[in-house]
């Protein structure tokens, strides 16, 4: 997609913005070549105006439609990817400033098949419309990354971000735990695979270090939860990192 | 990006039969790929919508119309009037016209716009190569108004001079069951008395009304004014329109629930000929998304006027101008009981603000006057309402439409009068709980409602959530930030009922038309459906296999859109009754179908073959006596290449003789479904902060023929009577910015948790009807029709708004409800 007669000499060499403007009536159109890396390749960008967000480089520009637009103002989580593995609006970056970010959008993990995330979403939360459900995927996949078994207030915060008005925050929850039970399972075979692998090697490993039970008691002295079912805040944190 | 054509893949991908094992998988499905195995059980597996289009939706591959796109099109721009009311008096497109880029401007009278009726109707539009540059385009557009004293007062709409040639008043409704009243007569609109008493009474609301209704002494009467604000315009970034030229026509990929009716407008819009417009319904089911009629017309505009494929994605930033601060709709209610809490008298009275297009707010002004006094008994009901015109914007589709401002209002009042007399609100509605055949207030007596009872005493067994909440603060009212307080949480638990009106006497004739053909090919008997319902990815095209399957016991059915736009009529059908209609077609059908297939073995068992049903793998005589094999008649019936064809329609009608092969409710006789639903909400008073933790749903879902599909349904309507009655927006701040960043909608942490309860199914099949009867249930409407997200979010809203009233301490009438705002009425 080209705008002829409209873009300027933009400098070619990529991942630094450059601008050459065509001053054109009231306009004033400037664009620019970089590179984006999305989902590990990088992705050549000429002639872009520099105006434009980076969800608009990636559906229209480079057609990575499963980042959707649903607001375009940064409220409805649609277009979360993931930058540099932090969840971001991309309706809310400039797609200059993108560049040499590691960038992932959903299409990463629907390929050869669905991950455990798109699979439990698809399972959980496929009678809704479905169009926040890939920007809710990224979010789940980076909320899972640094906290492998969350409690639901902490999955309810995460997706605090995303209009769903099709289906009840359980539904999400459900799809969540599902996914976290699915990758501890993946994680545990694997695991498994390695030690029935090398014995020998697996006695020269050092154990895994555990968290101290005196530092966990000193900072969530709180009383605990009352039901198996009931959140609890300390979880996320005992938790975290195990997937790291 | 993908090429639109005009059968999307997903269709295909949708045809994959629910049991795998039963069936050779159609070789041609394109969504096959994306379809996982899954590892573990679906809970949702019942619902319809299988496993292929879950996927491709979470994957983010399922086809909306934003993802199209072709290399060379265009992207289209609006602007909207500033004022509510002006002239436009000339107009420069020039400097638009000049810039590079820029294909097609059009502005003011170029549109047939010379007049501004409404604040945010469209007066430019733009296509340019790029987003940026149709917007530009658009800001160099000058356009000179005149503006003109707006009308934006609804209040103020019955004296002031007329804004429109049909005048300020667009409908009335009367009705009255007093004792001498015989049969509820519409009045003659604008009665200069009654409609001095509305206005008195609106504005002086609450306050205690010196020339009330005569009333004995040792009752009590609660007098109270609702304001509801107008319901939100959601964003409607997914509702793009991508239009393609198309020979002589343009061909609209949009989402769109009824194709035909949309079909017809646009053409309408555009001043040509129907058969020039292709409509094609990219998928969406969002249910409060309301689809932008200006942006087809834009659309369909620029891709005519440029001859290149034409984007038009509704951007919400500047899209709408800053919205009326006025109440969409008001109601002023005065409930009259006895000391014992039963009710005497009940007089409602309403208006509604119609905006430019008032037309369409009649159907939600008829709505809530048959419905007002919510599912109880009432000896004297009087009800009347207006919808007048003001310059405000036409008025969105009313989530949960008239029944949700009947629910909300009938509901509060029931409470405050429980609150003045010293009961409980659950004592008051159960004593004054409506029977079968107590009379509505447009005198039509109620079918059935013996089912009330049961749903009550369902919701009340139903769990509680553990009080206080936490110990994680995100269970806290205000959850993280401003959190509540744990000293000063209090929990409101509020229970509504709500009924909906499933064949309003109103009701033009609505139709709907199908077809199924039954053969065979190397895999066995398959059956073929056409049939002009639009599967938005809810599972709707799921239903009309499960009743083919039903009647014809083939496993393999494939639905598939009709080949030419028109081949299959159907009329517009309004919101919840397309299933119903759409699916009794098929039915139909699909038993002429059956009926040729089986003509051999009626004839060998010397039966009619109308007579004989599938059950389980046999074919079966009405009475169970004789019976056959199903493989084997199949395999006979279908011998070589034989195609049983049949052609089936459904007809509803609100009113008039009955026709066969029409459904129309008996005279005076009224169809309504229940529901009662009981929220829970903690709030902190001093903070003003709330929180709803749950809501418990009991339904009676008719017949619940694919069961995933009405817990979605029930879950959606919770959800969105949750933005319903929470969401604030501030007038103020919204003119500043876009829509969604002000609207404040709650947020995964304040959504509530819905427990859906087993659904009461009080019509299990056609043939079980006599002993539902004898049960005391309902003689059940064909298929066993509720359209049970509409009632799902009017009991909702009325139950949240209830258990916020009772957690606050206070009775707020404005929905959404406020609760930092001080003060009883607010």
């Amino acid at each position: 997609m080209s705008e002829p007669g409209l873009s300027g000499p933009g400098p070619e060499d990529s991942g630094t913005p450059g601008s050459a403007g065509v001053q054109s009536g009231a306009v004033a159109w400037a664009t620019a070549g970089f590179e984006l890396t999305v989902n590990g390749v990088a992705q050549p960008v000429s002639d872009a105006w520099i105006g434009e967000n980076l969800l608009f480089v990636l559906r229209e520009r480079l057609g990575f439609t499963a980042v959707k637009d649903g607001c375009g103002e940064g409220e409805c989580g649609a277009c979360t990817v993931l930058m540099d593995g932090q969840p971001t609006a991309a309706c809310l970056v400039p797609a200059v400033a993108a560049a040499g970010r590691e960038i992932e959008t959903p299409e990463l993990h629907a390929v050869p098949q669905p991950d455990a995330v798109a699979c439990a979403l698809a399972a959980h939360a496929g009678a809704g419309c479905g169009f926040c459900l890939p920007g809710i995927g990224m979010e789940l996949r980076a909320l899972l990354a640094r906290n492998a078994k969350p409690s639901a207030a902490a999955i309810r915060e995460a997706l605090s971000g995303h209009r769903c008005r099709c289906l009840p925050p359980e539904r999400f929850i459900a799809a969540t735990d599902q996914a976290a039970t699915a990758l501890a399972r993946e994680q545990a075979r694997v695991q498994a695979q390695a030690e029935a692998l090398t014995q020998a090697e697996l006695d020269a490993r050092a154990q895994p270090m555990r968290e101290s039970p005196v530092l966990k008691s000193a900072n969530y002295g709180r009383v605990p939860a009352q039901g198996a079912s009931r959140s609890h805040p300390t979880g996320e944190h005992e938790q975290s990192g195990v997937r790291a | 990006m993908t090429t639109p054509t005009s059968l999307p893949g997903f269709l295909i991908g949708e045809q994959l039969p629910e049991r795998s094992e039963d069936a050779a998988q159609p070789v041609e499905s394109e969504l096959a790929e994306y379809g996982p195995n899954l590892s573990e059980p679906s809970p949702a597996a019942g619902d319809g919508v299988g496993k292929v289009v879950p996927t491709a939706k979470a994957n983010g591959r399922y086809p909306y119309a934003a993802d199209l796109g072709v290399p060379g099109m265009l992207w289209a721009a609006m602007t909207r009037s500033p004022h509510p009311h002006a002239t436009i008096v000339g107009c420069d497109t020039e400097a638009a016209k000049a810039l590079p880029g820029v294909h097609a401007v059009l502005a003011g009278p170029d549109l047939g716009v010379n007049q501004v009726d409404y604040l945010g109707q469209c007066v430019a539009i733009a296509a340019a190569e790029h987003p940026a540059i149709a917007q530009a385009a658009l800001n160099a557009i000058t356009i000179d108004y005149q503006p003109q004293e707006p009308l934006t007062d609804p209040r103020q709409a019955f004296n002031a001079a007329p804004i429109h040639a049909d005048g300020n008043v667009a409908a009335h409704r009367f009705f009255s069951t007093a004792h001498d009243a015989t049969a509820a007569q519409p009045r003659k609109p604008s009665p200069s008395a009654r409609r001095a008493e509305a206005l008195q009474g609106l504005t002086g609301a609450n306050a205690q009304a010196a020339d009330g209704p005569e009333v004995p002494p040792r009752s009590v009467s609660v007098i109270h004014g609702y304001e509801f604000a107008r319901p939100a315009d959601w964003p409607a970034g997914p509702g793009t329109v991508f239009a393609v030229p198309h020979g002589d026509g343009v061909e609209i990929h949009t989402l769109s629930v009824d194709p035909g009716r949309d079909r017809r407008a646009l053409a309408a819009a555009l001043g040509r000929p129907e058969a020039e417009i292709r409509l094609v319904p990219a998928p969406f089911t969002g249910g409060s998304i309301a689809d932008d009629a200006d942006l087809r017309v834009a659309a369909a505009l620029l891709a005519a006027r440029t001859g290149r494929p034409v984007k038009a994605v509704d951007g919400s930033v500047g899209h709408w101008p800053a919205g009326t601060a006025e109440p969409a709709a008001r109601v002023h209610a005065i409930h009259v009981a006895d000391q014992d809490g039963t009710l005497r008298e009940v007089r409602l009275e309403l208006v509604i603000d119609g905006g430019a297009e008032p037309a369409a707010a009649e159907a939600l002004l008829d709505e809530y006057c048959r419905l007002a006094a919510g599912p109880y008994r009432v000896p004297k009901v009087e009800v009347q309402g207006w919808v007048v015109r003001t310059h405000n914007p036409p008025l969105a589709p009313w989530p949960g439409g008239g029944a949700a401002l009947a629910a909300v209002v009938a509901e509060a009042q029931m409470d405050a009068v429980a609150a003045e007399l010293g009961m409980t609100g659950l004592e008051v509605r159960v004593k004054n709980l409506m029977r079968t055949g107590d009379k509505l207030p447009d005198g039509r007596k109620v079918v059935a409602a013996d089912m009330l009872p049961e749903l009550v005493t369902a919701v009340l067994d139903a769990s509680v959530p553990p009080f206080p909440p936490g110990p994680d603060v995100r269970e806290f009212p205000g959850t993280v930030g401003r959190t509540g307080e744990m000293t000063r949480l209090r929990r409101g638990v509020g229970v509504a009922l709500a009924m909906v009106d499933l064949v309003p006497p109103g009701l033009a004739e609505e139709l709907a038309t199908a077809q199924v053909a039954l053969t065979s090919d190397v895999h066995g008997p398959i059956a073929h459906v056409s049939t002009a319902m639009v599967d938005t990815g809810a599972g709707q095209h799921a239903l009309l296999r499960r009743i083919v399957r039903e009647v014809l016991g083939v496993q393999r059915v494939l639905v598939r859109r009709p080949t030419a736009p028109g081949a299959l009529p159907a009329t517009p059908l309004a919101s919840g009754r397309a299933a119903w209609l759409h699916g009794m077609a098929v039915q139909r059908a699909a038993r002429a179908v059956r009926s040729q297939a089986l003509a051999a073995v009626g004839a060998e068992l010397a039966i009619s073959p109308e007579l004989l049903e599938v059950r389980g793998d046999r074919v079966v005589s009405y009475d169970g006596m004789l019976s056959r094999p199903l493989d084997a008649v199949y395999r006979a019936a279908l011998r070589g290449a034989a195609v049983y064809l049949a052609d089936g329609e459904f007809r509803v009608r609100g009113s008039g003789p009955a026709e066969p092969g029409v459904f129309v409710p008996e005279p005076g006789q009224a169809h309504v479904a229940f529901a009662v639903h009981r929220a829970v909400v903690d709030a902190d008073t001093e903070l003003g902060l709330i929180r709803p933790v749950r809501v418990t749903a009991a339904h009676d879902a008719g017949r619940a023929l694919v069961p995933g599909r009405i817990e979605a349904a029930i879950a959606a309507g919770v959800m969105s009577a949750a933005s319903a009655v929470f969401a604030d927006e501030a007038p103020a701040a919204r003119a500043e910015a876009g829509a969604l960043a002000c609207a404040q909608l709650p947020s995964a942490l304040d959504l509530p948790e819905v427990d859906v309860l087993p659904p009461i199914q009080s019509s299990i099949g056609e043939l079980e009807t006599t002993a539902l009867r004898r049960r005391g249930f309902s003689a059940p409407l064909p298929l066993g029709y509720q359209p049970v997200g509409r009632i799902a979010h009017a009991a909702a809203a009325a139950a949240l708004a209830c258990a916020a009233r009772d957690a606050l301490g206070a009775h707020r009438t404005a929905i959404p409800i406020r609760p930092w705002e001080t003060g009883r009425d607010r």
